[in-house]
């Protein structure tokens, strides 16, 4: 357990001023990192023409469509998918009290594998095609919903987390086994989308899409920093939370409902993003040196924006036009940014 | 002294000639070395060859009696001409068609339905050639069971398998795609296989005919439609890269291939801006989704990826997909060559039928 726990007072202070610095510091980072992604791209369209495309609004001029209908969204939804992942796992976190926990821990992203296998490599999908083009998006958010509600029943049943990560593992296991028999019987040619979607990308983002996580995921941020507080209070252990008068078998639903469906629902219109989730967090407390929710949840969302929204541009920048995967880039540049922080500063919850 | 003289330049002559005759059947046995894309060939004394398959090893072939080198692995060694070979991938398999040499054939990847070639197929039903699995997984006491003498496959996993059970194996693929002259050129690679160089001769040169019959007529093209060629799927898309065979295949056959400037191994993604953008001048684009991989019309694909509706080829253009012949043509190289120039200049071949594509239709 950190030492900068939730003290009120003078060291809270201190931390809002830190943290004061550091959100500041975040939000210019988004911005900029949002310009570049807006002005760096395979169609060469210079800074003065993206101001102009920008101000005039969407029109039928094909470098308008680029800008408006490729990259605007594309940007925005790394931006919040990011945010989405790197809250959910810290949630799961403080949750489990563990580390090296992941959004993904409880089966979410290999529900969302299943069923997007199933209308992808099978023939279940035909007679669907008036469903095209959201046939995808819905069968991963319906993987992944099915997947938190198996997860969410469970957790009402359970009082010891522990128990919850495994199951939540088994169900893993169960559905990838599925997805696997799924993926050994594939045609080559069915096998392409599907392994193109198992690798994540906030490519294809359509507006519609980005509203809908917008909303919901916009929604489920603000309920997450409502519990901010018996967060803080859970980290200290479930007797002290029920003394402070947290209803901790309702809350530890809450906890995992709201760590799922954020993951769910960036799983559903990007596919499996790694690492955003589990690495963040850590990220966010380090820099910040608090693990106080109050402040950690605004950072940890800021941090997870920012470095999906650059690791998108790394990943369509690096072999342009070829795409490289965006969990690829993700892994590769947090990763080692992760061990830095962890050898400079001691790691804790 | 004269004589003596005479009588030594004569001896010499003999001498020379009989070296000459010693030497000219080796040297005819021995045709060199050929670099084939990736992979190569070198023949060397008494028939023998070495080889470098597409992932760099080196590999010999033996004939039949005659010694192996020594200190070389069991595994390494392949016995030419081979009698069983277990093949994964339709459209290597169907160049031993074009060797005349389907009959080595004992096994291959995929069960009958998958085969278009009738003898495969037939093989399949009677037992001559087996199922031995999917190219990825294959079932090894089903290989181990047919003791082949050589196993050509993609997947270069399996290479220690095998070897600890003697079966020698030839990964068909390198890093980068086949070229259009690598492709070509392969039957040459698998020729001292089944010893039918001449075939392999005779193969090349017909296709190079059409290749050439193809340019000379193209270049009488009134214009050169641009080409894609890809697959749009639901946010993301793939495209050939431009050195693909396939790519290069569109150039010659009077089309302008549009991503030549994309380079990989096979098909890969690139990003959607680039295909918009791209395909927004596209008249003509070629895709392997087709209706048995989910995609019935032009419109359902419009509508697969909004984004791509307005591109042409999507709105008011032409879009081609192959039909499951086309992965197992590789012996009707001259056919398809012809059949992509038809479909690109149609009022140049007019009498040329497509038979290994078909047009997707508008709804």
């Amino acid at each position: 357990m950190s030492e900068a726990m939730i003290l009120p007072g003078a060291y809270f202070a201190q931390s809002s001023r830190r943290a004061g610095w550091l959100y500041t510091v975040l939000v210019v980072l988004v911005l900029v990192a949002l310009v570049l992604n807006l002005g760096h791209g395979s169609l060469d369209i210079g800074w003065s023409e993206l101001v102009r495309l920008l101000l005039d609004g969407p029109n039928d001029d094909p470098r308008s469509l680029v800008v408006w209908n490729i990259r605007l969204p594309r940007a925005l939804a790394a931006l919040w998918g990011g945010a989405c992942l790197a809250v959910s796992g810290l949630l799961l976190q403080v949750y489990f009290r563990n580390p090296i926990v992941g959004p993904f821990i409880l089966g979410i992203s290999s529900g969302a594998s299943l069923m997007v296998a199933l209308v992808m490599l099978t023939t279940l999908s035909l007679g669907l095609a008036a469903l095209s083009p959201y046939l995808v998006t819905l069968a991963a958010f319906a993987g992944s919903v099915g997947a938190l509600l198996l997860v969410v029943g469970i957790a009402r049943r359970m009082r010891q987390g522990v128990v919850l990560l495994i199951i939540g593992l088994m169900i893993g296991y169960l559905t990838s086994a599925v997805t696997s028999l799924l993926v050994a019987f594939a045609e080559a040619e069915r096998l392409k989308g599907f392994t193109l979607w198992s690798l994540g990308s906030f490519s294809g983002y359509r507006w519609q899409e980005l509203q809908m996580v917008m909303l919901l995921g916009g929604s489920l941020l603000v309920g997450v920093y409502g519990l901010s507080k018996p967060l803080n209070a859970f980290l200290l252990g479930e007797d002290y939370a029920q003394s402070m008068g947290v209803n901790v078998r309702t809350f530890r639903v809450l906890i995992i409902f709201f760590s799922c469906a954020l993951a769910a629902l960036v799983t559903a219109t990007a596919g499996p993003v790694a690492f955003i989730g589990l690495a963040v967090p850590h990220m966010a407390r380090l820099s910040l040196g608090t693990a106080d929710n109050r402040l950690l949840l605004p950072a940890a969302a800021l941090t997870g924006g920012v470095i999906t929204v650059l690791c998108d541009l790394v990943a369509r920048s690096l072999f342009a036009p070829v795409e490289t995967p965006l969990s690829a880039v993700t892994s590769f540049l947090g990763a080692p940014v992760v061990i830095l922080l962890m050898l400079k500063r001691k790691a804790a919850l | 002294m004269k004589q003596s003289i005479r009588l030594a330049g004569v001896g010499l002559a003999l001498c020379l000639a009989l070296v000459a005759l010693a030497s000219g059947p080796a040297l005819a046995a021995a045709p060199g070395f050929q670099a084939i894309g990736e992979f190569s060939l070198r023949g060397l004394e008494g028939g023998r060859y070495e080889i470098t398959d597409g992932l760099g090893r080196v590999l010999h072939l033996v004939p039949r009696g005659m010694e192996p080198p020594p200190g070389v692995p069991r595994h390494e060694i392949i016995p030419i001409p081979v009698k069983r070979v277990v093949m994964t991938g339709g459209r290597d398999v169907s160049m031993l068609l074009a060797l005349d040499s389907i009959a080595v054939l004992v096994g291959v990847d995929g069960k009958t339905a998958d085969w278009k070639i009738g003898q495969v197929r037939d093989g399949l039903k009677d037992g001559r050639i087996v199922n031995v699995g999917r190219s990825h997984s294959l079932d090894y006491e089903l290989l181990a069971a047919l003791k082949p003498d050589v196993l050509f496959t993609w997947d270069e996993a399996q290479i220690p398998f095998l070897a600890d059970l003697g079966v020698p194996v030839v990964i068909n693929y390198g890093t980068e795609a086949r070229t259009l002259d690598t492709q070509i050129n392969f039957v040459r690679f698998l020729a001292p296989f089944v010893g039918k160089e001449q075939m392999a001769e005779a193969y090349v040169a017909r296709v190079k005919a059409a290749l050439d019959r193809v340019a000379q007529r193209a270049k009488n093209a009134p214009s050169r439609p641009k080409v894609i060629w890809g697959d749009v799927w639901e946010k993301r898309v793939m495209v050939e890269p431009g050195q693909s065979w396939a790519a290069q295949l569109v150039d010659l056959a009077g089309g302008d291939y549009l991503f030549k400037d994309v380079r990989g191994s096979s098909c890969l993604e690139i990003s959607l801006e680039r295909f918009y953008s791209t395909a927004k001048q596209a008249d003509v684009m070629f895709t392997y989704r087709s209706p048995e991989s989910g995609m019935a019309s032009k419109v359902e694909l419009a509508r697969t990826n909004p984004a791509l509706g307005d591109t042409k080829p999507l709105a008011s253009g032409r879009v081609f997909f192959p039909l499951p012949e086309y992965n197992q043509s590789g012996h009707r190289m001259d056919e398809v060559i012809e059949e992509i120039a038809a479909i690109l200049q149609p009022q140049l071949f007019p009498e040329r039928k497509i038979t290994l594509f078909h047009a997707l239709p508008e709804k």
